[in-house]
């Protein structure tokens, strides 16, 4: 049992380090509301959340009309919490999850 | 003996009587200091500041952004300090709030409180970001050696402008950033040395944790060596040293037994038809224009040859700048496998806008005219297949580079574990990074930071 349980705690860890994500990790996607932003994560290869919200504050200067009305940063990917190598993310990233969630076409 | 008393008391009741006038003053801000002398009074700025709560402008360019309020700000006002100024001094108070630049909390910021000539009152807030490696080598920061940057804000938190210094002298200046209102200052001679200044779009989060877009202007010299195979193109001439019956530099078409990466499935996909970017290039005159190349690498693990680490497996991008006169165009890409998971090892390809990528080390080239259409050539049509090992993001560089007559440092690296076949080898970001490191020169920059914002496609 004590076994077993040392295990599932080491493949937890391994599997949530970043050394990983290229392989394991969703590409994190986010949009607008009408879809003139996008933004993917591509799996920490580059990219990140927070470089996202740096682009969508550039964005929102070189196109102030967006800025009116709903400009939110919506989240086009689904929270899926059985990933348990995605569980790191929840925790010390949880951010991204906070944000609203809006489909896309490719979702719909 | 008692007269004198008498007179002391008197004058000090009436040098009392003056301050208390001067503390009641009721002044609203932008309205005129009673300053009948050249010294400002703490005690007047203090006054300005209290009275300006009910009519501080609120910011309002970014409506992401948290509003800032002058008369909300705490400001300790026993650490105001005096200084001294050709037409009056002017108060100067540390605020707390750490900036944040290049993603990591450096530097303080100042509020500043002077009256300009017609005695009317003003603040301005400075946010100090000196140089990392400068502070590290220097026990005394003092204003003859200061090396670093120097933004100044507004009451309501507004960039107005900024400085590079190195050694205590302006080697550079920063404006806010403006939609088509790029102003690059470009000096051409055809003389060895040139050098060239343009402004390229760079960001920081200021002491209020917001977003600041600023543009910086960058000059480089570079020693051209005009008699070469391209350097005696005429600027002016209508040929442009090449392709004469095309226009100049017009954009080739596309080859047609490449599919176009704007024919992946989804138009949804941050994946960019990076045609579109590079045509953006033609919007600037080739005629005595500027050309740069710079490549950003982002370690898996900074500073060493391990090709996984805490940036996963890394990146290699590639950004370009063409600049000339009033325009000035960046585009920043990167290559990228369009799958997911284990399908990652070997898939159809994407270019992705790299826009404001955290980087480590990064190299520039100056490239002329021909090279540079080289280079966009290939970025507009690149790789349809993407494999981590055979062609990644690395490989994917290294070519545009190579195209551009541009020679990187050797990136290869051991992948993998050794088998029976020997170890396998792969162009790596980790082995392109650690050997630019090992490298010297201007051109190239140790300290990472964030690479400029791209263009985007232009219609």
């Amino acid at each position: 049992m004590k076994k077993t349980l040392i295990v599932v705690i080491c493949v937890l860890v391994l599997t949530n380090l970043p050394i990983f994500d290229f392989f394991l990790k969703e590409n994190y996607t986010y949009s607008n509301i009408d879809g003139s932003f996008i933004y993917s994560e591509e799996s920490g290869k580059g990219q990140s959340f927070k470089t996202c919200l740096m682009r969508y504050g550039y964005f929102l200067c070189q196109h102030p009309e967006k800025d009116k009305g709903d400009n939110n940063l919506y989240r086009t990917f689904t929270i899926k919490p059985w990933r348990f190598w995605e569980w790191a993310d929840f925790i010390f990233q949880h951010e991204r999850f906070a944000l609203p969630y809006k489909r896309t076409r490719e979702t719909k | 003996m008692k007269k004198t008393t008498t007179s002391f008391l008197a004058i000090f009741l009436i040098v009392a009587a003056a301050c208390r006038r001067d503390n009641t003053n009721d002044i609203k801000p932008g309205t005129e200091a009673s300053t009948s002398r050249d010294t400002l009074a703490l005690s007047t700025v203090e006054n300005w500041h209290n009275a300006m709560a009910s009519s501080t402008p609120i910011r309002t360019n970014n409506t992401s952004a948290p509003s800032f309020r002058l008369a909300d700000a705490s400001i300790d006002w026993s650490q105001a300090v005096s200084m001294p100024s050709t037409a009056s001094n002017y108060w100067l108070i540390a605020m707390k709030g750490t900036p944040t630049f290049q993603g990591v909390g450096q530097g303080y910021r100042k509020i500043a409180f002077y009256a300009d000539k017609h005695h009317t009152l003003h603040a301005r807030i400075l946010e100090f970001i000196p140089d990392a490696n400068w502070l590290q080598r220097q026990n005394h920061i003092t204003p003859a050696n200061y090396t670093g940057r120097i933004f100044v804000f507004d009451e309501a938190y507004n960039l107005l402008g900024g400085r590079i210094f190195s050694e205590g002298k302006s080697i550079g200046e920063a404006k806010p950033a403006k939609t088509n209102d790029i102003q690059p200052s470009i000096h051409i001679n055809n003389l060895q040395p040139t050098t060239d200044c343009y402004w390229v779009d760079h960001n920081y989060i200021n002491g209020e944790g917001v977003l600041v877009i600023y543009s910086e202007q960058i000059c480089t010299t570079t020693y051209t060596d005009i008699d070469g195979p391209y350097g005696g193109m005429d600027p002016g001439g209508s040929s442009g040293g090449f392709d004469p019956g095309h226009g100049g530099y017009a954009t080739p078409p596309a080859d047609s037994s490449v599919p176009s990466v704007s024919n992946l499935p989804g138009e949804e996909k941050p994946g960019i038809k990076p045609r579109q970017l590079m045509d953006c290039f033609n919007n600037v005159q080739d005629a005595g224009a500027t050309m740069s190349v710079t490549v950003y690498v982002q370690e898996p693990q900074p500073g060493t040859y391990f090709n996984i680490g805490k940036n996963s497996v890394g990146h290699t991008a590639i950004g370009l700048t063409k600049a000339n006169g009033s325009n000035s165009i960046t585009q920043v890409v990167g290559f990228y496998p369009d799958a997911t998971g284990m399908d990652k090892m070997h898939a159809p390809s994407k270019i992705v806008d790299n826009s404001i990528l955290d980087y480590n080390v990064s190299i520039t080239f100056n490239v002329n005219a021909v090279n540079f259409r080289h280079i966009i050539d290939y970025i507009s049509s690149p790789p349809v297949t993407y494999d981590l090992t055979q062609f990644n993001c690395t490989n994917f560089v290294i070519e545009a580079c190579l195209k551009g007559g541009i020679i990187l440092p050797d990136a290869t690296n051991t992948v993998g574990l050794s088998g029976p076949g020997g170890a396998m080898t792969a162009q790596t970001p980790a082995a392109l990074g650690a050997n630019l490191e090992k490298m010297n020169g201007d051109n190239i920059n140790k300290n990472g930071g964030t690479a400029p914002s791209s263009k985007g496609a232009c219609n």
